[in-house]
């Protein structure tokens, strides 16, 4: 591959030489990175060495490729990929900005692609880009009041103190419940252990009503048949969770949409009624209300 | 002077928003031009409606779940999406992807560049006013694609398929004749949309030196991929800055002369056919079995400090991914650099000067991706 | 037809036009959807009723129950008039459509005048619509459609009078009279004589039609339906019902004065039964390329389509007009006529071809430069 060698020890990037022989003057430092040389500058010689690297003939950027900021948490940083048509190399260039004066000279005159670059960057990050013609945020809406990818603005953060939070809360109730309670966390693990059982059963049972050669209605009957011996043999631990019951709900499915028709009878009957009497909104619901605990109470 | 002023016409220039809801900005897109007569004198785009923050949530994912927010960025073209992460990953984490992951890469890339320009070719005849034509004749061969696409990963569309060091499960037994037919299939289907579009009177009279750019300009305004070709600049990726296994296989570069819309369409109805060729050979190059994805990676990826900048060749132009790490399990900062992002930060240069039935065709020839441009 | 009382003879005459109306835009939508389908790899409708044939029944059920939404910052009369202002003169000029010998409503002397000048009316209905709709996207549309309305309805009346200077009648040449004007198509069709003008006016109606690729007014995907965006429901049905009846009437006009109408090949004295299948078919043919060019052609600039209206059809009517009127004052024979004009023809599709093949502005030569 070709630009994937990362050069080993200082300068020995030809481009990073040439910087050097035309820019003695500039500070600056390197540092590797895989794919491009990249090198450190100080803000106050920034516009003269982006100028720089664009005019000369030797340097010859004329393509800006990516304006990145990264926020170091202790200063923030500016970062160009510049890339040469003419002479096909690349260099990255890296500014730190510090927190308390984040103003960085804005590079839109010499590269338009920089334009939208920096104003993202900009209500990203708050860095001030200064001499930018038109520094409206780009992505999000005007007046949000903070910058979304400074690490001081919490992603991880609220997720963390949620689940501690969380956490918390499940050993607090956990110590306050009643110690039969406390097998809580491995009822979860009990029921996962149970479901898994029952859809050995089932599928066992679905095999063997196939093999018999039924099908439809007797192969679902033949399934029910098997969870039903199944959970006679389970005994007491298939007992609901919901403990008050409000009432023995019936396990046949034509029952309960017999139960659930005759539901919506008393509820639109309600309805009817109340309407009638001039009732409506509140008063309307409270009235539904209560003739369905009218006919919870007579049984069904 | 005062009796000059009384007799001229005073004219009041049109706001024209053409607004979020549009049957033909590609997305979520606004654009408010400033219109006089029916020459655009303005033009702002608003974008940003469909930003939903991938790069600072990658921030907050691990290094193999950041995977899925590169495919919901680059919704067109996810196979290259992902690449480019994973070759960032790769590369500060100094791992070596098998061969016969790297062919897969391939195959699967070069056909997702298919599958994008085909959505191209379909959108950009409806903007140009075709009745949907060539939207139905596109996506016959991209449903045929898509299908491929599908038996291999799974999924329709957001794959989560390329991993840091390879791919995540090998390919299905019958890979080879599928992708056989496959590229057979969209070869007849390209050359069907090449004779329908490209020498159609009406079509070249729409397109032809509509916002022609110079190769200084659009090297200045950031442009990459097929917009940049256009203008003549023989520069793709794929030959200037080789990655994976590109420097193995044989295809041209097209290029067009002046930079304008029918250029650019042009460029992109060639590229297809060199995908298609590069498949092909990747088909043929590929060995039959072997590992598929790099030795000694753990159940956590923890990369150690650096930062790099991978770029790929995506169908739109240059994709970048900027990774910073500082060690541990997450990335520092994760940041795109998507071309239709820089492809259309220069769209008022482009439409300025022309009629806003233009406006529209400009729009669709430089092939956004809305998720692309908002993350 | 029912001798006797002209008054009940007219309206049943009207009642046969009225009911032949909804009939004809019924089938005509669901054969533009298939036909379109088609051209389009996939099979258009299918679902309602057998190969989706009550597809265009259902719609109509659709738009006549949808709610009829008004802005309420449009102009009231003006937004609600429109539609009826565009439906009522096409149907109309129907009055003076001729089907065979007998069939017709109203046997006009001057019924291409009349036909021609009634449907132009429906532009003032354009204006309306867009006006009253009080959004920039309509009087947009609306300016657009005006323009391109009154710039290529000149066209297509020229070629129209082109055709009628020289039709032959009992009495000499020249006739407005649309019986007369097929009567003397008995043996050769007019396209013979006159291809350029039968190419004028071709053109002319696709642009009429606000069909691809002239549909600019209405072009969904930029003014996102010009004139017509504040229209639901019914009143938008009234405008593609106007749309159809104009594609019924000028593919009529244009397979009576250019095709032979119900004279030619089958001559005048073969009774009814075979000759309105005749003119059908005829006009079949026009609809069917009417639909055909829709589905393949994208759409033209409205600078590009009044230029190209104004710079070459207009002058080549022009050129039919004077060659025809020479072949009238000197007596040459319609082989001439039908030569002079086939050359016109060439010339036109020679500007056509040349409009659309605009010069390469900036050469590569700056690439090289650059050494990229």
């Amino acid at each position: 591959m070709a630009e994937g060698a990362m050069p080993q020890e200082m300068g020995q990037a030809p481009v990073v030489e040439r910087l050097r022989a035309i820019l003695p003057q500039v500070q600056w430092e390197f540092v590797p990175t895989p794919n491009d040389p990249a090198i450190v500058v100080r803000r106050e010689d920034l516009p003269h060495l982006m100028q720089t690297l664009k005019e000369h003939p030797d340097l010859a950027f004329d393509y800006l490729r990516c304006l990145s900021g990264v926020d170091h948490i202790d200063q923030l940083e500016v970062v160009y990929h510049l890339r040469s048509f003419r002479h096909g190399h690349t260099l990255a260039v890296k500014v730190p900005v510090p927190l308390e004066d984040p103003h960085v000279p804005t590079m839109s005159h010499l590269w338009q692609a920089a334009n939208w670059h920096e104003r993202e960057t900009h209500e990203m990050f708050g860095i001030v880009f200064d001499g930018h013609p038109d520094l409206r945020p780009l992505l999000l809406e005007e007046g949000l009041g903070y910058h979304p990818l400074r690490k001081s603005h919490p992603l991880a953060e609220i997720e963390e103190w949620q689940e501690e939070f969380l956490e918390r809360e499940e050993a607090l109730v956990a110590a306050a419940a009643p110690p039969g309670a406390r097998a809580e966390e491995d009822e979860r693990a009990k029921k996962i252990a149970l479901a898994q059982k029952k859809a050995e059963v089932m599928k066992r049972a679905r095999e063997e009503a196939r093999a018999k050669g039924l099908s439809g209605e007797e192969e679902r009957r033949y399934v029910q048949e098997a969870v039903r011996r199944f959970e006679a043999e389970l005994g007491q631990e298939v007992a609901p969770k919901e403990a008050p019951a409000p009432k023995a709900a019936p396990a046949d499915r034509a029952a309960k949409i017999a139960l659930a028709q005759k539901k919506a009878e008393v509820i639109k009957r309600a309805r009817e009624e109340a309407r009638a009497k001039g009732l409506s909104g509140e008063e309307e619901r409270r009235y539904i209300q209560e003739a369905l605990r009218r006919l919870e109470q007579e049984g069904g | 002077m005062a009796l000059q002023q009384e007799h001229e016409l005073e004219t009041i220039d049109l706001h024209i928003n053409v607004g979020p809801q549009h049957p033909a900005t590609h997305g979520v897109f606004r654009m408010i031009l400033t219109v006089d007569g029916e020459k655009v004198v303005d033009c702002d785009p608003v974008i940003g409606y469909m930003h939903r923050g991938a790069e600072k949530l990658s921030e907050n994912c691990d290094y193999r779940q950041a995977i899925g927010y590169q495919d919901r960025t680059e919704y067109l073209a996810q196979f290259n999406a992902e690449w480019t992460y994973c070759l960032a990953v790769e590369k500060l984490l100094g791992l070596q992807v098998p061969e016969r992951a790297e062919y897969i890469r391939v195959i699967l890339g070069e056909l997702n560049r298919v599958a994008s320009h085909l959505m191209f070719m379909g959108a950009f005849g409806t903007d140009v006013g075709f009745f949907g034509t060539p939207f139905m004749y596109a996506f016959r061969e991209r449903e045929v694609i898509q299908d491929f696409f599908e038996a291999v990963t799974g999924e329709r569309m957001m794959y989560n398929y390329f991993r840091p060091g390879g791919v995540a499960w090998d390919v299905p037994d019958d890979f080879e004749e599928h992708c056989r037919y496959v590229i057979d299939h969209v070869r007849r289907g390209v050359e069907e949309l090449d004779a329908l579009m490209t020498d159609n009177e009406v079509f070249l009279a729409r397109c032809r030196g509509l916002s022609p750019v110079t190769p200084e300009e659009a090297i200045n305004w950031g442009f990459s991929g097929p917009m940049l070709r256009a203008c003549g600049i023989k520069h793709d990726l794929r030959r200037a800055e080789p990655y994976s296994i590109y420097d193995r296989f044989d295809f041209e570069i097209p290029t067009g002369t002046q930079g304008d819309v029918y250029d650019r369409y042009l460029v992109r109805m060639e590229e297809m056919r060199q995908s298609l060729r590069i498949v092909e050979q990747a088909l043929r190059q590929m060995p039959k079995q072997g590992p598929v994805m790099a030795e000694g990676l753990k159940r956590t990826i923890r990369v150690p400090p650096g930062e790099v900048y991978s770029r790929t060749e995506s169908p739109r132009g240059e994709y970048g991914v900027y990774l910073v790490s500082k060690g541990g399990d997450k990335p520092w900062r994760l940041k795109i650099r998507s071309a239709a992002f820089c492809n259309l930060s220069a769209l008022k240069n482009l439409v300025v000067g022309n009629y806003v039935a233009d406006a529209i065709i400009i729009l669709g020839s430089i092939d956004i991706v809305l998720c692309e441009v908002d993350r | 037809m029912i001798a006797g009382n002209p008054w009940l003879d007219a309206f049943l005459r009207l009642l046969v036009v009225a009911t032949g109306i909804p009939l004809a835009v019924i089938v005509l939508n669901y054969l533009e959807r298939k036909v379109i389908g088609r051209v389009q790899n996939r099979l258009g409708p299918m679902r309602v009723g057998p190969y989706g044939t009550l597809q265009a029944i259902a719609d109509t059920i659709k738009l006549l129950t949808k709610e009829d939404v008004r802005p309420a910052t449009a102009d009231r009369w003006v937004f609600e008039l429109a539609p009826y202002v565009v439906v009522v003169p096409t149907v109309v000029a129907l009055v003076a459509l001729p089907v065979t010998d007998d069939l017709w409503v109203r046997n006009l002397g001057l019924a291409l005048f009349f036909i021609l000048a009634v449907s132009t009316l429906s532009i003032v209905g354009f204006l309306m619509a867009g006006w009253g709709s009080d959004n920039k996207y309509a009087i947009l549309g609306a300016m657009r459609s005006a323009a391109q309305l009154i710039s290529y309805e000149i066209p297509l009346v020229m070629a129209a009078v082109a055709v009628a200077m020289v039709a032959h009648t009992d009495v000499g040449r020249g006739s407005l009279n649309l019986v007369e004007i097929v009567e003397g198509q008995g043996r050769v069709p007019y396209i013979a004589w006159q291809p350029l003008a039968f190419f004028i006016f071709t053109v002319a109606a696709v642009a009429e039609l606000y069909r691809q690729p002239f549909d600019i007014p209405v072009a969904e995907s930029e003014v996102v339906g010009g004139p017509l965006v504040e229209y639901s429901g019914i009143r938008w049905a009234m405008f593609m019902m106007a749309e159809y009846v104009n594609l019924v009437l000028l593919s009529i006009l244009a397979s009576l004065v250019f095709l032979g109408g119900w004279n030619w090949p089958l001559g005048n004295e073969v009774g009814p039964a075979l000759q309105v299948p005749l003119v059908l078919l005829k006009t079949f043919l026009f609809i069917l390329f009417f639909f055909w060019v829709r589905a393949a052609l994208p759409r033209l600039r409205i600078d590009q389509l009044m230029a190209y209206s104004w710079q070459v059809l207009l002058p080549l009517a022009f050129y039919q007009i004077v060659v025809n009127g020479l072949a009238l004052v000197y007596g040459w024979p319609d082989p001439i006529l039908g030569l002079l004009s086939g050359g016109g023809m060439v010339v036109a599709v020679y500007l056509t071809y040349r409009a659309v093949r605009r010069p390469v502005r900036r050469p590569l030569a700056a690439a090289q430069r650059m050494g990229v």
